[in-house]
């Protein structure tokens, strides 16, 4: 050959090379980006949270001055204060340390007793009996330069004169309430007494204030030593001095209804703090030996329904007593103040996110709202400022793998519900429904596809002509080339209401198809003797099984109402809500094994039909020689050694399956139960992301959650498809012998 | 481009129920409400993102817009009110319609990129509607009994799960029927609002059907016998028939204008517009255009023609008051 041709063919031969393993590696490197992303995204989920210490100074007030009762601060970190014994109020601006101003709560009346009520609000009792609610109100305005300052206000919302409780209180709480407040005062006398007062209009449009007082019994051998009062003031919390907690409901404030009352612990140790974890549903709850542990109503046992207060999770173990306890505003996180440290905890994950102390222990503490920063002072009245940024407190392999006891749920349980429009709401995130519902879908959709697949192509490739062949192939082929958001579409609202309605028509179908063709055969195999008629059998087969299917789809539409009616009680549906499953769903997994199947069957077909192919001709050809028919030829010889290549198919189908979006997003009821039954839906790893990315603030929990469900999502389809590449290696290896 | 991603967004479904809306026929907007005057400069670009609730009344006041100024183009684009927050802080949308209001955490990410909390514009009422198939017997609810169909954790109070029409009181054929729920995705305001007064901010039940638009809501529910679900009076179909509903046990009251205005309709609530607005500084002529022909007695009529309530002319000043600011 020409020197030059070769020269030049050479070259190509280089470059095409080079260029077609830049390919790959390109390839390769995109996969591995693609995965470093997904991973990049999800793992700041199991971060631990980040905390500074932003300042520390001395408190600017004299060893002589009226003791500090309680500290805080704005969420911008600027502001802080601090309220102390002789009723005043002080800010200091946390950027230089300096006092700024100071204000008297209630014309310089001493404070005698005082409770923390979250979110800048505190009940306070005065000495001279009066008391009120006081609300520090931080307020950003912006100037004309458009420079944020932040303006604080110090109101007084609530108010209650002296004399409002039948003898002085020890302590109180007020909380307001829509219409007025609700207040609730522990007496030196040891007994409750609730004070509720709301304005109500008359019918002459005149505002009437109207007050009821009621007293809570108590047990006076065991008093009262600890109290809470929710947001809404109609449910109040008890702690005394034996270890009780005892739950009140006061819905009916005439009537105050006692709900439960049972000992904490067995070993009956002293209860030291309460508090109401944000949302108030749940009770936080510190005891002498140092473990924080929060409650619940829920039910006993299976057997006993009735719920009771109960023991949910274990957020702290300490080993001195617990002083105080704070619930964050932003999310179900407490803040625990345990032996001069504090311990910052999430409720739903028990996970400890961080520890802050100094070094003389810590007396008082203020979380500001967004609980982005924690200001303390300790004994030697040293402040120090600590910005915390714990973005994802829920996340937990517990909280995603695990079964979680969830608030106001009757049991532990896997869930996935993202999120609400309150910002209490305790954010679900389970995948194991999810990861459940992917495998459920791929389930029901092989079922369907696999015998449908291989036989089919088993058919075309042996049995049938030639002609059908170059018919039937490409056009199976085609049918993976339609959109899936169409098969979605079509099944949603065509193939449902279809299946719905001639559902017990469809299982008659199926025992109908089987029996009819099986007494078929039956009758053909004594017809068949005859040669002139066994002429007409050689690759016609199709034409004859025809018939059967018409006559069985026929028959099996008309019988429904008449089974419907002598075995169902004439309604099948609700005979299987009766019997089998409370969820019936018209958009159930029959609607989705079809819808799926149909995306399905063509990689299953081509690649049965491949294997088919790919045996050597000699090793049919062998055994057509020695005698075997066709069936046996192809059940004994042929499908042993495509077998891999069958596998492979079936393997890719269901990393096709299992990727699949669209179709279940459409089709499904995206129903987040573990339910295996075919009567009812799912909601797939897939279209939970497709459903639930755009509405996912960049960079939060939920963000990062469906970051990881891509990740699980991707491990499937990675490990599905080496595989199927595993066993076409096989396959291929095994020819290579011939 | 506009309407193509609208319809991608409402999946396809929405198309079929755009035409309707006279069923507050008698309905007027009040006489204090300004007529929208034409002015001069107006032009541009608007992104809409955000709640599928006022996907269509955006649509429309987006096409009457259009025709007094030719030279503005405005995309609409609704999958729930969960996405105008994310889109209004990467500023891919200028307005962020909401049929709820946003968030503690939403309002401090908005805060964090721009320094200040966004203006809310409330633009039309709407009475939140429960409905039912309109075969079904049953024509009032109260609130506990809708959070014991639709929820599993029962906040309401409810004793038992309910299940079928029968344990709401249907005989007959409806006493052993099963109940079908639907209702939207997470990332739509309704859901939210839904989950906050109507289920005591409790949980969902995981058979709840979630749907990718108010109006494939309402079309499960006309397909489906037995089936029960929640959109914005908007949606209301023949197909389908709106609960009463009741509070604590009270009066039952239709979700008609009177009594969301009333306040006596349990589940009546404000459509928002979200909006960027720097502190001492007036929005973009556009924006602020836009605004003003919604809260106009145009903007109005188009809230009326597409099923929703119209504001007072009291509401309406005030929200005025803000976008003029």
């Amino acid at each position: 050959m020409d020197q030059a041709i070769l020269q030049r063919n050479r070259r190509v031969d280089f470059w095409a090379k080079k260029v077609i393993s830049l390919g790959g590696v390109a390839i390769l490197v995109c996969v591995i980006g693609m995965l470093a992303m997904l991973l990049m995204e999800t793992l700041p989920l199991f971060y631990s949270p980040q905390t500074k210490e932003l300042t520390s100074f001395d408190l600017p007030s004299k060893k002589s001055a009226p003791k500090p009762l309680a500290i805080g601060i704005d969420e911008y970190l600027e502001t802080g204060y601090w309220i102390d014994q002789a009723g005043f109020i002080n800010f200091l601006d946390l950027v230089s340390g300096a006092k700024t101003s100071s204000e008297a709560l209630s014309d310089g009346q001493p404070v005698a007793s005082f409770t923390i009520n979250e979110d800048h609000h505190y009940s306070i009792l005065f000495q001279d009996g009066s008391a009120g609610l006081f609300h520090i109100d931080f307020k950003t305005v912006f100037d004309q330069e458009n420079n944020r300052r932040v303006g604080h206000n110090v109101r007084q919302v609530r108010t209650l004169e002296a004399g409002s409780f039948a003898t002085t209180p020890v302590s109180l709480q007020i909380q307001r309430t829509e219409t007025g407040m609700s207040a609730v005062a522990l007496l030196s006398d040891h007994r409750i007494q609730v004070l509720s007062v709301s304005k109500e209009e008359s019918f002459l449009g005149e505002e009437e204030e109207v007050r009821s007082s009621n007293f809570i019994e108590v047990d006076p051998s065991d008093p009262v030593k600890l109290m809470v009062l929710d947001h809404s003031g109609e449910n109040l919390y008890l702690a005394t001095e034996g270890g009780k907690l005892v739950y009140w409901s006061m819905s009916d404030p005439e009537e105050p209804r006692l709900v439960d009352v049972r000992p904490g612990f067995s070993d009956h140790r002293p209860i030291t703090s309460i508090t109401l974890v944000f949302g108030d549903d749940s009770l936080a709850v510190g005891d002498s030996q140092g473990n924080v542990t929060t409650w619940f109503m829920a039910p006993e046992s299976r057997d006993h329904p009735k719920k009771r207060l109960t023991r949910i999770h274990d957020l702290v173990e300490g080993t001195q007593s617990v002083t105080e306890l704070r619930s964050s505003r932003r999310n179900k996180s407490v803040l625990s103040l345990i032996g001069g440290e504090l311990t910052l905890s999430h409720m739903t994950s028990e996970r400890e996110l961080e520890q802050f102390k100094r070094n003389s222990p810590i007396t008082l503490f203020g979380f500001s709202n967004r609980g982005n920063g924690l200001l303390a002072l300790d004994e030697s009245n040293g402040l120090t400022l600590w910005s915390i940024d714990a973005p994802h407190p829920e996340g937990s392999w517990k909280g995603y793998f695990g079964k979680v006891w969830y608030e106001d749920y009757q049991a532990p349980d896997y869930v996935w519900q993202s999120s609400s429009a309150s910002d209490d709401f305790e954010p679900k995130f389970s995948l194991i429904p999810l990861i459940f519902g992917s495998i459920k879908g791929t389930l029901f959709a092989m079922i369907f596809a696999v015998p449908l697949g291989i036989f089919g192509a088993i058919y075309t490739n042996q049995f049938a002509s030639r002609r059908f062949q170059s018919i039937v192939k490409p056009a199976v082929e085609i049918t993976s080339a339609v959109p899936s958001v169409i098969v979605g579409f079509l099944a949603a609202l065509w193939l449902a209401p279809i299946i719905d309605q001639w559902l017990l028509g469809l299982f008659l179908f199926m025992i109908l198809m089987p029996t009819l063709l099986g007494l078929f055969l039956v009758v053909w195999a004594r017809v068949r003797t005859n040669l002139r008629i066994r002429l007409i059998e050689q690759s016609k087969e199709l034409y004859l099984a025809l018939p059967i299917l018409l006559i069985a789809i026929l028959v099996s539409a008309w019988l429904q109402p008449y089974v419907e009616s002598w075995v169902f009680d004439g309604n099948f549906k609700q005979w299987i809500f009766d019997h089998i499953t409370k969820d019936y769903d018209q958009r159930n997994s029959i609607v989705i094994a079809f819808a799926l199947g149909f995306i399905v069957i063509p990689f299953i077909f081509t690649m049965t039909d491949d294997a088919l192919s790919c045996v050597p001709e000699s090793m049919r050809a062998a055994s057509v020689a020695l005698g075997a028919s066709r069936w046996q030829t192809t059940w004994k010889v042929l499908l042993p050694s495509a077998s891999p290549g069958l596998f492979a198919g079936i393997i890719l189908g269901m990393g096709r399956a299992i990727g699949e979006t669209m179709i279940v997003l459409m089709a499904t009821g995206n129903t987040p139960i573990i339910d295996i039954s075919m009567f009812n839906g799912m909601r797939t790893l897939s279209a939970n992301i497709a459903v639930e990315i755009p509405e996912a603030p960049v960079a939060g929990s939920l963000y990062r959650v469906l970051f990881l469900s891509a990740v699980i999502l991707f491990a499937f389809t990675f490990v599905i498809n080496s595989l199927a590449e595993l066993f076409r290696y096989t396959l291929r290896k095994k020819y290579a012998e011939f | 481009m506009k309407t193509a991603k609208m319809k991608v967004a409402a999946l396809g479904l929405g198309m079929i129920l755009v035409s309707q809306g006279s069923l507050f026929a008698g309905m007027k907007v009040e006489a204090g409400i300004p007529t929208y005057e034409k002015t001069s400069g107006v032009g541009g670009n608007l992104n809409s993102i955000g709640s599928d609730t006022l996907n269509n009344l955006m649509t429309f006041w987006a096409e009457s817009f259009r025709k007094m100024y030719p030279n503005v183009n405005i995309q609409i684009e609704g999958k729930g009110s969960s996405t105008a927050p994310p889109a209004l802080i990467s500023g891919t949308s200028q307005l962020g319609p909401m049929s709820r209001k946003m968030k503690s955490k939403e309002l401090e990410a908005f805060e964090k990129k721009y320094g200040y909390k966004p203006t809310k514009i409330g633009v039309a009422l709407d009475s939140l509607a429960v409905y039912v198939n309109k075969d079904n017997p049953i024509d009032k609810l109260d609130l506990k009994e809708t959070d014991g169909i639709f929820s599993s954790t029962r906040k309401g109070g409810y004793a038992n799960d309910i299940r079928t029409w029968g344990q709401l009181g249907l005989k007959g054929d409806w006493a052993k029927r099963p109940i079908s729920l639907y209702g939207r995705n997470s990332a739509s305001g309704t859901y939210g609002y839904f989950k906050k007064h109507a289920m005591f901010k409790g949980d969902y039940k995981p058979t709840v059907k979630e749907q990718p638009g108010s109006a494939s809501v309402v079309l499960g529910v006309t397909e489906d016998m037995g089936g029960i679900g929640y959109s914005g009076i908007g949606y209301r179909t023949s197909g389908v028939k709106a609960l009463s509903l009741s509070k604590k046990g009270g009066k039952a009251y239709e979700p008609n204008y009177a009594n969301v205005l009333a306040g006596k309709y349990p589940l009546g609530r404000m459509l928002y517009i979200y909006v960027p607005k720097a502190p001492n500084k007036p929005l973009s002529k556009l924006t602020q255009e836009f605004l003003k022909f919604v809260l106009s007695k145009q903007g109005q009529k188009i809230v009326i023609k597409d099923g929703y309530l119209p504001l007072t002319a009291k509401i309406l000043a005030q929200q005025l008051k803000s976008v003029n600011k």
